[in-house]
């Protein structure tokens, strides 16, 4: 669940942890962990008219989690479904094993995400929650991909488009067009576009659906 | 989904991508702590050396400018003992701070070593023809630069020679300045005694032959590396007879 007190998001917990020095309040018998804008796309993009529509028993597929910032508010919300986290780096993932231990739903990956539609392990699962944060030229190919391979119908589909690592010889404005483009031409529907500006430099936050 | 498959394929992954590149990851986090040593233990030096010299200038001439001996002399040096224009001290306390400080330089420098040590010995199993070629940690300075052996394997030599120059590369694309002939290669000893433009043609000579040893390293694992050496050094008689 999320919660929002004077202004600022929360998500609740059963468990006591503290993942990456985020402020924890207690509350009754729960948790409230901070999920600070600053420090997430996610969260940044909810304070700019994104609405995230996790319940505790959807499954969702995190591609890029890194040392698992975000992720960690997501095995939140989504307390009983699958979460599939991926990432290439090593030294991240040891970062997120502490988590692990936690939130026994999440299951790592550890591979490059352009091989994760060939994973035979994971080639009939349909997903409620399909998020993309790398930082990588082919980032749009692999998430039509991704998409069209792994979402539920009726789920909610996202990516973070860092305009800076698919063309820097190109304005951002120019780099999100060309890429819209490529997501409508493989028949995609883009919901929302919100430019992650004070937040995040040179970003945009596509809602993405069938 | 197979949840245990999953789980178990994530450890094993884990654990063989750790005994596959154990050696190339020490070696790259030793290099990163040597960066940081030396560069602390010479600012250490300076403020020592600025300090020391107002009891006893002459002294840094007479250890022949050498750094380490320069500092043991101070640990052994007794006050009363000294031939100096100076006649006053700096009194007893200074001298007491200036002993600590000299006695952590001599901490950091031993602790360097030992870490030169480490990147010798994994540099020698890790990439043994690329570490022949360079000395090892030129050859680890390389790698640290380019995030890994298999990325330095799938580079051009035409890339490989600019390791190094990124900035100076980019100011010539940029604002057409003076396009770089080298980056790190400038610090081997075989690219010494030539002029500048002997450099850069021994340079571009030499980045190839890195570049043979880096995909033999990576892929067949043979030793080719005391071939290449001659090679190297032939052509540089040949480049030193042209002007």
């Amino acid at each position: 669940m999320i919660q929002t007190i004077k202004n600022r998001t929360y998500t609740e917990t059963k468990d006591n942890y503290n993942h990456y020095g985020e402020k924890v309040i207690k509350e009754g018998g729960l948790y409230l962990r901070e999920w600070s804008p600053n420090n997430s796309k996610i969260a940044a993009a909810m304070r700019k008219g994104f609405s995230l529509k996790l319940k505790d028993n959807s499954t969702v597929l995190y591609v890029g989690c890194s040392t698992g910032t975000t992720l960690s508010h997501i095995a939140d919300i989504a307390t009983k479904g699958d979460i599939i986290a991926n990432d290439v780096s090593m030294e991240s993932m040891i970062g997120l094993l502490n988590l692990l231990k936690i939130k026994k739903n999440v299951i790592p990956i550890l591979s490059d995400f352009r091989i994760l539609p060939e994973n035979k392990e994971l080639n009939k699962d349909k997903f409620d929650f399909v998020f993309q944060d790398v930082s990588q030229k082919d980032q749009t190919d692999v998430f039509i991909e991704l998409v069209k391979k792994f979402l539920n119908k009726g789920g909610q589909a996202a990516i973070s488009l860092k305009t800076r690592s698919i063309d820097s010889s190109k304005s951002p404005k120019q780099v999100l067009v060309k890429e819209s483009e490529k997501i409508r031409k493989a028949g995609l529907k883009i919901l929302k576009t919100i430019d992650l500006e004070p937040f995040e430099k040179e970003h945009y936050f596509l809602e993405v659906s069938f | 989904m197979n949840k245990d498959n999953l789980q178990k394929q994530f450890v094993k992954d884990l654990n063989s991508y750790l005994s596959k590149n154990k050696e190339i990851i020490n070696a790259v986090k030793a290099l990163e702590v040597v960066n940081y040593l030396t560069t602390q233990s010479n600012s250490i030096f300076d403020y020592v050396y600025k300090w020391h010299s107002l009891e006893y200038p002459e002294l840094y001439a007479s250890c022949s400018k050498d750094n380490s001996k320069y500092i043991k002399t101070i640990l052994e040096l007794e006050s009363s003992k000294k031939d100096s224009i100076m006649s006053g001290s700096i009194g007893n306390d200074a001298i007491e701070a200036i002993k600590s400080l000299c006695n952590l330089f001599l901490d950091f420098e031993k602790n360097s070593n030992k870490l030169k040590k480490i990147i010798e010995k994994s540099a020698k199993v890790a990439y043994p023809n690329l570490s022949t070629l360079l000395g090892p940690i030129l050859a680890t300075k390389f790698i640290s630069q380019v995030g890994s052996l298999e990325r330095l394997s799938k580079m051009p030599s035409s890339s490989l020679q600019l390791i190094g120059a990124e900035s100076a590369l980019f100011k010539h694309l940029k604002f057409g300045k003076k396009c770089p002939k080298y980056g790190f290669l400038y610090l081997h000893p075989i690219m010494q005694g030539l002029n500048n433009k002997q450099k850069g043609k021994l340079s571009r000579y030499f980045a190839g032959r890195i570049e043979l040893a880096v995909r033999a390293d990576m892929y067949t694992k043979n030793k080719i590396s005391e071939g290449l050496l001659k090679d190297i050094e032939k052509k540089k008689l040949e480049i030193k007879k042209t002007q």
